[in-house]
């Protein structure tokens, strides 16, 4: 992606009257708040993001909501509901630059486990009213429905991503979230390889970077909460584990966790159900 | 430098040999911290034997040995209490002298909004590095050669290096994956250290291999060794030599890839490949890198921070428009043709020194050498590596190379610079004309990094010199080209250059000079053109064909009117497409070549797509490829050969182009993937 | 020339590198269906779906080709001069004008009944086979420039 510069990014040593400050909006559709919560976990950098833009939406954090045009939306959460198939339409229609973040709007989340069920099950085993509730058949990400100018992955996402993509954007720089697998940052880190030193599944050969290899590190295979990186080559991977030991429920399983609706690990688990 | 003087000062040194026990190491240990060295040797962690800080001969892998297989690591138990009965782990020595990350500039926005760039603050630590192998002292010498070698030297290794004290280990038992044997690295450390240690039943024969190593002997004031200890060493190391079961074969490698780049089994690879970039992070010589941006919110300041990046990413082979290697294939390939092949002629030696990282730490368990011996089972039918430029015979033990006496350090800092003129030349694209920081020269074709802190840095070719300023001519189409394209006069940039090979003018002596221009591409032509035709004695028939996409799209519209009536100046544009307007030619470029003298020197630049079809239309006119120049595009980060993301083939275009000869690129140019 | 000023149609035909490969009886009878034609800038020498019954050399002065593009100006993908080729389709038997013609600067053009040379190629095979050869030429590099079009080379541009 390429964020694109606001007036006010073009470095000006005769600087003019003051420009506008770009407008963010915060938006939410199905999911646990974690995400735009990282926004509020900034903390130290708060003040300075505050400074440097005009938050006008954001329900988590402020009680006055100021309309739209944004000139830069971050939205959360998955489509899942009738009503949220419009609300989305009218967030895109009122945002120039478009960023979804996290796992739920990035690839369905969680939620999107039910695409491989009859929700109607789901409905009613876990609720006393199921016709109370009004839901769609599937957990899809957003980009399944508006245009999206850039996605920042993660379960949650990582905050320093997110201090990242809103500084780029206010800077005019593509920020700096590299689409490349999970082990360039173990082995920048240090930290051995849990496939090869322990025989460990991890996805983190066909995952996308930017938690910093955080499961590794503490001696877990990666659970691709990022969802899978450019040229995934699953299948070579999951042969690996196979010859392993692993089983095709296990390797299900494996594929379809947090982003398991992102193609290439949606195919590859789909690959490894019973015919 | 001091690397060279190891090299030198080694061969006198094999007498220095003492002995010493377990005690007398930790007395050495010791001694290198009292000297103000960081001592960092193999410890076991997670798993692994890895590199780190050790405080003591405790905290060295005493009885453990690592097992190794394809994609597989295990720590077992020795019968004995060895203390480097191991070979080499996931970490390589690169990890301190080339580290994961390294800030190399410190932007600020001061007063008034002036540019400021530093170099950021670098500290040399002083770090011994123990038990280094004799395929990592090879290593080591290679990135030498690939820092400091050339007519570039990274400063940042450079001081590292200089800081480093090396305590080599021979290897005494093979790992399964070893095959430095046939690489001629190993296993007997031979040079490149200060002290070599060789560990038998217990104790350790020393031998010191410069005057660094031999003062820390004579400190440690340990025993002459005995003859026979001496003795045991050559036969241990050999007897080591002759049990190693994985081999490659190192002849004619260059030749043998590079020409079967169509071979199947690239694809074979290619589908267990994860392209994850775990073999080039474990190379001990792998080199490439990318740049980070950071800044602040305000972007008043901003650095610059080089990180370890891969060919296996999509990242490295990307540029403006599309990525240059795709697919795990083509990635993969340029990862193995430039280890064994292209490195021959970068830098005199293999990329590969046998250590066999590569190997155990691929999660799929490819072997390198499995994937040669496939290709040289079944080599295609006609290896046609015509035109190659391979070095003769690549020498065994890379030994380190002295840099050029030219060769200046490169410490990758733009300097500010401020703008003079913003010619807008079409919707898109501005000529910037920008004054030099300090006293500037450049030769027709060259380029100059261009950057704004915190947003990113450009390469960006030289359109021409105004009498008081350099001209760049830039296309908006990133959020770099956007912002520099957008800069005032007053404005300053940061801009460090020129770089690059240059359009060798008088080649064209006395000929007809053809200059074949598409779109963008006549801005590092526009230097060439002005000064053929400033110099009609000497080139009495210049050509200068033009093609753009719209008449809109024609770049320096009134220079090139103004040049009507030259008398050595004959001018052709086209475009591809226009409205009624225009009365010019309308039609592809490669049209107006139909005509190609066979006497011309033809300079061409454009597109790569349009250069292709431009170069072939030459070729068929019967001009011989030595006579046709071609400038190329890649990514670039550093312009000085260190970040190994500009490579094609085995040429860097920062450093050995962009301007080329057509003949030396002619066996990749049709070629997708490179 | 002949008395009356007009040039001699064979003696034009030979000087054309298109029909440099004909014998001199073949010159003679494409003379006999040749007419030299002239057009002001600016003016058409055919349109887009226009039966066609002419193939044209180009003599002197550029022709543009273009195509309408509805809501805009034409627009124009090749231009033409000496030596060149122009509404080759006429050559085929039922097949209209697919672009229009205009002349960008004053042109002089060689025109040729097109059923007319083709009966003649019809009869002297050899002849028909070189000026097939010619108009293959012709359409095999404008066919290589088409692509070179589509392609859209300047897209993706060094910097």
């Amino acid at each position: 992606m390429t964020a694109s510069p606001t007036s006010s990014s073009v470095p000006a040593s005769d600087s003019e009257a003051p420009v506008r400050k770009p407008r963010l909006g915060v938006f939410k559709f199905a999911s646990c708040d974690g995400c735009q919560l990282s926004l509020l976990d900034l903390e130290d950098e708060l003040l300075a993001v505050a400074g440097a833009i005009d938050i006008a939406y954001f329900p988590e954090a402020r009680t006055a909501m100021l309309p739209g045009p944004y000139d830069l939306s971050l939205v959360e959460g998955s489509i899942s509901s009738p009503e949220q198939l419009e609300q989305v339409q009218e967030v895109r229609r009122q945002s120039r630059f478009l960023v979804t973040i996290g796992a739920c709007a990035t690839a369905g989340g969680i939620q999107a486990l039910r695409n491989w069920a009859d929700s109607a099950e789901y409905l009613r085993a876990v609720y006393a009213r199921p016709e109370y509730i009004r839901t769609l058949e599937t957990s899809t990400p957003i980009a399944a429905h508006v245009r999206v100018d850039f996605e920042l992955r993660g379960c949650p996402i990582s905050k320093e991503q997110l201090l990242e993509v809103i500084t780029a954007f206010a800077v005019g720089r593509r920020p700096n979230v590299k689409d490349e697998s999970v082990c360039l940052e173990c082995k920048r880190r240090g930290t051995v390889c849990v496939v090869v030193a322990r025989g460990m599944p991890c996805l983190g050969p066909v995952t996308h970077a930017g938690c910093g290899a955080l499961c590794p590190a503490y001696d877990r295979g990666c659970y691709g909460c990022f969802g899978p990186r450019e040229r995934a080559n699953t299948g070579s991977l999951a042969g690996r584990f196979r010859e392993g030991g692993a089983g095709e429920p296990e390797l299900v399983r494996l594929f379809r966790g947090f982003t398991g609706y992102a193609e290439a690990f949606r195919k590859e688990s789909e690959a490894h159900e019973p015919q | 430098m001091e690397v060279e003087v190891k090299a030198e000062a080694k061969e006198d040194a094999r007498s220095t040999v003492r002995a010493i026990d377990r005690d007398g190491l930790e007395r050495l240990l010791g001694l290198l911290r009292e000297e103000g060295y960081r001592t960092i040797g193999p410890t076991v962690r997670d798993g692994a034997i890895v590199y780190d800080e050790i405080e003591s001969v405790r905290d060295l892998p005493a009885g453990w040995k690592d097992e190794q297989a394809p994609g597989r690591y295990r720590l077992v138990r020795r019968p004995d209490d060895a203390l480097f009965g191991h070979v080499v782990g996931p970490i390589s020595w690169k990890a301190f002298l080339f580290r994961p990350r390294e800030t190399l500039t410190a932007a600020a926005r001061g007063e008034g909004g002036a540019l400021e760039f530093r170099r950021a603050p670098f500290e040399p630590e002083r770090a011994a590095f123990i038990g280094v192998r004799s395929c990592d002292l090879a290593a080591i010498a290679v990135q030498d050669t690939v820092f400091t070698g050339g007519p570039y030297v990274e400063p940042r290794y450079a001081a590292l290096r200089r800081a480093a004290f090396i305590v080599a280990v021979n290897c005494l038992e093979s790992g399964a994956l070893c095959f430095c044997a046939s690489m001629g690295t190993g296993p007997r450390a031979r040079r490149g250290f200060d002290l070599a240690l060789t560990e038998i039943e217990g104790r350790f024969t020393v031998e010191a291999g410069s005057d660094a190593g031999r003062r820390l002997l004579e400190r440690l004031g340990a025993e002459e060794a005995r003859a026979e200890d001496a003795a045991r060493v050559e036969e241990g190391t050999a007897r080591c030599a002759a049990s190693m079961a994985k081999r490659m074969d190192p002849a004619g490698l260059p030749e043998l890839l590079l020409g079967n780049l169509d071979h199947p089994r690239w694809d074979e690879v290619a589908a267990r490949c994860l392209a994850c970039a775990n073999c080039t992070m474990v190379c001990p010589t792998c080199f490439c890198s990318t740049v980070e941006e950071t800044s602040d919110l305000t972007g008043s300041s901003a650095g610059r921070v080089r990180v370890w990046g891969s060919c296996f990413t999509e990242e490295h082979g990307k540029v403006h428009g599309g990525s240059y290697r795709p697919e795990i294939k083509d990635r993969y390939r340029q990862w193995l043709t430039h280890k064994l092949a292209s490195w021959v002629p970068q830098f005199g030696t293999s990329g590969c020194v046998g250590c066999g990282r590569c190997i155990a730490w691929c999660p799929v368990g490819i072997d390198i050498t499995e994937e040669v011996a496939a290709i040289r089972a079944s080599p295609g039918p006609v290896p046609d590596v015509q035109g190659l430029p391979l070095a003769p015979v690549p020498s065994p033990l890379p030994a380190p190379r002295a840099p050029a006496a030219s060769s200046v350090e490169e410490d990758l800092v733009p300097r500010p610079a401020a703008v003079t003129a913003a010619v807008r030349e079409t919707p898109d694209t501005v000529t910037l004309h920008v004054r030099p920081p300090q006293g500037f020269s450049f030769r027709p074709g060259q380029f100059n990094m261009l950057s704004l802190p915190g947003v990113g840095e450009v390469p960006i070719s030289i359109s021409g010199w105004d009498g008081t300023a350099v001209e760049h001519t830039i296309r908006a189409v990133g959020p770099v080209t956007r912002q520099l394209a957008a800069l005032r006069p007053g404005q300053e940039l940061g801009m460090r250059g020129p770089y690059g090979s240059s359009w060798p003018v008088d080649e064209a002596k006395g000929c007809p000079a053809w200059v074949v221009a598409g779109g963008l591409g006549l801005a590092p032509l526009r230097p060439l053109v002005r000064e053929l035709i400033g110099r009609p004695e000497d080139f009495p028939e210049v050509r200068l064909i033009g093609g753009s996409r719209t008449p809109g799209d024609i770049l320096f519209v009134r220079e090139i009117l103004g040049w009507i009536g030259r008398r050595n100046l004959q001018t052709h544009l086209t475009v591809d497409r226009a409205g009624p307007d225009w009365r010019g030619s309308i039609g592809v470029v490669t049209q107006l070549l139909d005509d190609a003298s066979i006497e011309g020197v033809y300079f061409v630049c454009g597109p790569e797509i349009m250069m292709r079809f431009a170069v072939r239309r030459i070729l068929e006119a019967g001009v011989p490829p030595q006579r046709v120049y071609v400038s190329m595009e890649r990514n670039m980060k550093c312009a000085a050969g260190f970040c190994g993301c500009c490579q094609y083939g085995p040429l860097f275009v920062c450093k050995d182009g962009p301007v080329f000869r057509y003949d030396s690129v002619a066996y990749l140019f049709e070629r997708s993937g490179f | 020339m002949n008395p009356n000023g007009d040039p001699d149609p064979a003696a034009v035909i030979r000087e054309l590198k298109v029909f440099q490969s004909l014998g001199g009886p073949q010159v003679e009878a494409l003379a006999g269906i040749c007419r030299e034609v002239r057009y002001p800038a600016g003016s058409v020498i055919f349109r887009e779906g226009d039966a066609g019954a002419d193939i044209y050399v180009v003599l002197e002065g550029r022709v543009a080709l273009g195509v309408a593009i509805p809501g805009g100006p034409d627009m124009r993908f090749l231009s033409l001069g000496p030596g060149d080729f122009l509404g080759w389709s006429a050559f085929l038997p039922r097949k209209p004008k697919m672009s229009n013609a205009r002349a960008t600067e004053p042109a002089r053009l060689l025109s040729i009944d097109g059923a007319k040379l083709r009966s003649l190629c019809d009869q002297d095979h050899d002849m028909g086979y070189r000026v097939v050869l010619e108009i293959l030429s012709a359409v095999s590099s404008r066919l290589q420039a088409t692509r070179l079009q589509l392609i859209d080379m300047y897209r993706a541009e060094p910097r």
